[in-house]
């Protein structure tokens, strides 16, 4: 309980200061919002009314209040291009970003472990050199790129899966599917790399410990003590960079949904920034940010939760 | 003359470490017969754990394990296949380590660790298996066995976890128990528990034992036969009554006057100058005590003594006694 | 040769990445087969051939050429980044260590607040503000890199600070400067360069990826992710521009990663 609290604070505590960052990198912008919004040649007294109405005439501190007053409440401001509250234009595309985070993870977590738990058992042969460049590779790989050979050999080539764009699953599931396969597995490339890594120098650690050398003796099979034995244990450090995984998958989704034309929450963001819709790219940052730190405290907690030894003492 | 359950003769254990290769372990050979209790005790880096995980065949790959002849009653281990190995860990020979906490699985319930020993050995149903773990539980005084069997290895004091270590020993009734520094991580009241525990075993079960202790107090108590070990070497052996009276190699009249005793209380304790040299640093063919040895002479330093029969079954490794030596002390 | 010597391969594999894409830069800076920017219409979209060893793009530049010349723009950036990361990112971490109270909750929240932009998102804000740019890159990616950077220097410095030799001398009196210039900061060596190589290897990935989504590096400089950005409308007709850009963003960042997970494992083996 005392763990709980202790991270629930610091988990608020840092989206004040998060929300502290995004607002005040945002002072520094040159220019007037609302002169951008009217253009240069616009008349000064509209740009005067427009300012009062965007609330620029009032102090930085002042309109910070009133900004986190309003994400409070689920009001993260207008956008000036689309002129819609800019929870209404987020909330349309959550669904593409969250489905290519859930599949992308989905391939990180059947891909990586089987193959982290065979890379550990090649240890201490020639081919271990190998794989560890291998995986290595797939760290490096930039995940657009990735993204392009895979749309080189399985769009253009073989035609199996489409481009660009998606059908929403509602219409058209084995659709959807197909069309977030390529992007997904784009975005995994890397963490599935990263998995593999990880996983195995878990099970390496892990096959050191005085608890294996008992099962040895119980006279158990290699097989078993690895499965029975040794996984369990590597699992679960495994799960402690399961929050920085899913970060990776958001920040790897804001650069993929733009190779793949998905209308996701990182094609809205580059889209603003390009229109300078400003009020929207800060609400979308701290958005952003909020879902990452929400993830890594539920993480945290799903922790305590699945290792007996922190489970029970609390 | 009983047949051995246990036969080692000529055993040579060294390490592959990336400077060279180094000799751990240096004609080992010694016995075990039935119902025998047998004590290896020597100080920390001697070699006791080590002699007894290589009888196993439980250590790390970079090490060298050779023998003249390795045989579990009367079957020879080396011609053993890995599953025919596997049935006789833990089914005929079974061991307790010293450190219970990291010697159970933390996440696991001691339940289940215990049981599966019967699980891979035995083809009993589950409830079987409970019964007879939850019955083995309470026989190694685990009190509320039916709730313990849920708990995991932290939910336990060291006693108790050790305890269950032994439950896992003990389940599958084997021939052979091999007990290295059972109670040396455990407070000094759980000790005497854990090793009237032992005594009890020694009693109750048809099994021989080997007991490795640093602790001559342990030996007296629950050992019938020593043996001495010094840098890889089996240095002395013989029955332990005998050996406590009549210690013959220097290494054991130094262990044995370092052994706490109420009578010399005041006085100051007898240390043995000096540490046992790391496994890079020892000197192959001469005698290994030579250099912390206050017997020390000439022939120390040129050749390995032979094994010299004192009487009956006590002999020793020293050159004290060989022939033309001809000093005694 | 036996395993363990072999277990070196990856580093210096790495290592001759780094080399090999060193060598190209510099180079570059005297000698490209053509002019990067010299367009010749008649031959757009060529194959890799003798004349043009990577090909040509959409208007007929010589691709070998503007990879070449790209290589400078990923040097200038990653040592450009990493200084800054480095300087920043180890002047915060050593307050943060070495004096520990508040000043380490202060800037060890602020670590974790910067920890929350998932990737590249930090970067893509502060350019959102700053404009874009081969300067304005530099600095985002920079700051980027503060984080990893502080991090390390921290709980070096906290590490070393409970050791005995450190003791001993904070004991005899000696100053905080001398303290950290003697003491700590030679143990703190060789972590500090396996994050030099991993933020390096970072900002050339990132750098790639700001300027593929038009955001990082812009014309006249050249950038190997706004080749890319440039090549993806010819993925099915020029598949080598692609496939020859990319490959040589892959190699630097691969050339980096191994040469840190190296230097980690050396450094683990000292340990």
């Amino acid at each position: 309980m005392r763990y709980f609290l202790y991270k629930l604070s610091s988990f608020i505590t840092t989206i004040i200061i998060v929300s502290i960052m995004i607002f005040f990198v945002f002072q520094l912008l040159p220019g007037n919002p609302a002169q951008i919004i009217l253009g240069i040649d616009a008349d000064p007294h509209q740009v005067a009314q427009l300012e009062k109405q965007l609330g620029l005439d009032r102090s930085p501190v002042e309109r910070y209040m009133d900004w986190v007053a309003g994400v409070l409440q689920g009001d993260l401001g207008e956008s000036l291009r689309y002129q819609l509250p800019v929870s209404d234009i987020v909330i349309d595309r959550i669904p593409v970003t969250a489905s290519l985070a859930i599949l992308s993870l989905f391939f990180t977590v059947v891909i990586g472990v089987p193959l982290g738990i065979f890379i550990a058992r090649s240890d201490g042969k020639w081919i271990s050199i190998f794989l560890n460049v291998l995986t290595q590779l797939g760290i490096s790989i930039p995940s657009f790129w990735f993204g392009f050979i895979l749309i080189l050999i399985f769009g253009v080539t073989l035609q199996l899966f489409p481009t660009y764009g998606y059908v929403p699953w509602s219409e058209d599931f084995l659709g959807a599917l197909r069309s977030f396969f390529l992007p997904s597995f784009a975005i995994a490339i890397g963490n599935i790399a990263i998995v593999i890594r990880y996983l195995r120098n878990t099970i390496l650690d892990q096959s050191k410990m005085d608890y294996v050398r008992t099962a040895r003796v119980k006279g158990l099979k290699e097989r078993s003590i690895l499965y029975g034995h040794i996984l369990r244990n590597s699992l679960i450090p495994v799960l402690t960079i399961m929050g920085l995984l899913i970060a990776d998958t958001l920040g790897g989704s804001i650069i993929i949904e733009n190779v793949f034309s998905l209308p996701g929450l990182g094609n809205l963001l580059i889209q603003s920034i390009t229109s300078r819709d400003f009020p929207l790219v800060q609400s979308m940052v701290l958005y952003i940010a909020i879902i990452v730190l929400l993830i890594n405290f539920i993480v945290d907690m799903l922790y305590k939760v699945i290792d007996p030894r922190i489970r029970l003492k609390g | 003359m009983r047949t051995p359950i246990l036969t080692v003769e000529n055993m040579n254990v060294s390490f592959e470490l990336v400077n060279g290769n180094y000799k751990a372990l240096e004609n080992i050979t010694f016995s075990v017969y039935p119902n025998e209790v047998v004590g290896i005790v020597g100080e920390s880096g001697c070699g006791k754990s080590l002699t007894t995980q290589a009888i196993l065949g439980i250590l790390p790959k970079n090490a060298i394990v050779e023998y003249e002849k390795m045989e579990y009653k009367q079957v020879s281990l080396r011609e053993l296949r890995d599953k025919d190995w596997r049935e006789i860990r833990g089914k005929d020979i079974s061991m307790i380590f010293q450190e219970p906490m990291s010697a159970l699985n933390p996440l696991i319930t001691v339940g289940k660790q215990i049981g599966e020993v019967l699980k891979v050995h035995t083809s009993y149903s589950k409830d079987e298996i409970k019964k007879r773990t939850i019955e083995m539980m309470k026989k190694v005084g685990l009190p509320r066995a039916e709730e313990l069997y849920k708990s995991y290895p932290h939910q336990l004091s060291g006693g108790m976890q050790q305890r269950v270590a032994i439950a896992i020993a003990l389940i599958a009734d084997p021939d052979l128990i091999i007990a290295d520094e059972p109670t040396t991580a455990l407070d000094v009241t759980i000790q005497a528990q854990i090793l009237a525990l032992f005594k009890k075993i020694k009693n109750e079960q048809k099994s021989s034992m080997i007991f490795i202790s640093h602790d001559w107090g342990v030996i007296r108590n629950i050992c019938d036969r020593v043996l001495v070990m010094y840098a890889g070497h089996i240095v002395e052996e013989g029955a332990v009554s005998e050996i406590l009276k009549n210690p013959k190699h220097p290494y054991t009249k130094s262990l044995i006057q370092s052994i706490p005793d109420h009578r010399k209380r005041g006085m100051e304790l007898f240390t043995i100058p000096g540490k046992v040299p790391s496994l890079q640093d020892r000197k192959i063919g001469v005698c290994p005590f030579a250099d912390r040895c206050s017997h020390c002479f000439d022939a120390c330093h040129i050749e390995m003594p032979m094994t010299k029969e004192i009487e009956g079954t006590h002999t020793v490794k020293c050159h004290l006694y060989t022939k033309g030596a001809g000093l005694t002390s | 040769m036996n395993l363990k010597k072999a277990k070196s391969i990856p580093f210096y594999i790495g290592v001759g990445l780094i080399v090999f894409l060193l060598l190209v830069m510099i180079i570059s800076i005297f000698y490209t087969p053509y002019d990067p920017n010299a367009m010749d219409s008649a031959n757009r979209l060529a194959a890799p051939s003798m004349e043009h060893l990577f090909g040509t793009d959409n208007f007929g530049r010589d691709i070998l050429s503007r990879i070449m010349e790209g290589s400078q723009t990923a040097f200038i950036i990653g040592i450009s980044s990493v200084t800054i990361g480095f300087i920043f990112g180890f002047l915060f971490g050593a307050i943060a260590g070495y004096f520990g109270g508040w000043f380490d909750e202060v800037i060890s929240r602020f670590i974790d607040a910067m920890l929350a932009f998932p990737g590249i998102l930090l970067a893509i804000m502060l350019i959102a503000v700053f404009n874009t740019g081969m300067t304005n890159t530099i600095i985002a990616l920079g700051i980027m890199s503060i984080p990893s950077f502080a991090r390390i220097t921290r709980s070096s410095f906290i590490q070393y600070k409970e050791y005995d030799f450190v003791k001993a001398s904070i004991a005899k009196g000696a100053g905080s400067f001398r303290i950290i210039f003697q003491h700590i900061l030679p143990n703190a060596v060789s972590p500090i360069l396996v994050a030099v190589a991993l933020s390096f290897s970072g900002a050339v990935l990132s750098e790639s990826g700001l300027s593929y989504l038009g955001l990082g590096v812009q014309p006249p400089d050249p950038s190997w992710g706004r080749m890319l950005k440039e090549a993806q409308a010819y993925i099915a007709s020029a598949p080598w521009y692609v496939i020859l850009t990319g490959l040589a963003i892959t190699f630097l960042v691969l050339g980096f990663n191994l040469l840190a997970d190296g230097l980690r494992d050396k450094q683990d083996r000292k340990a």
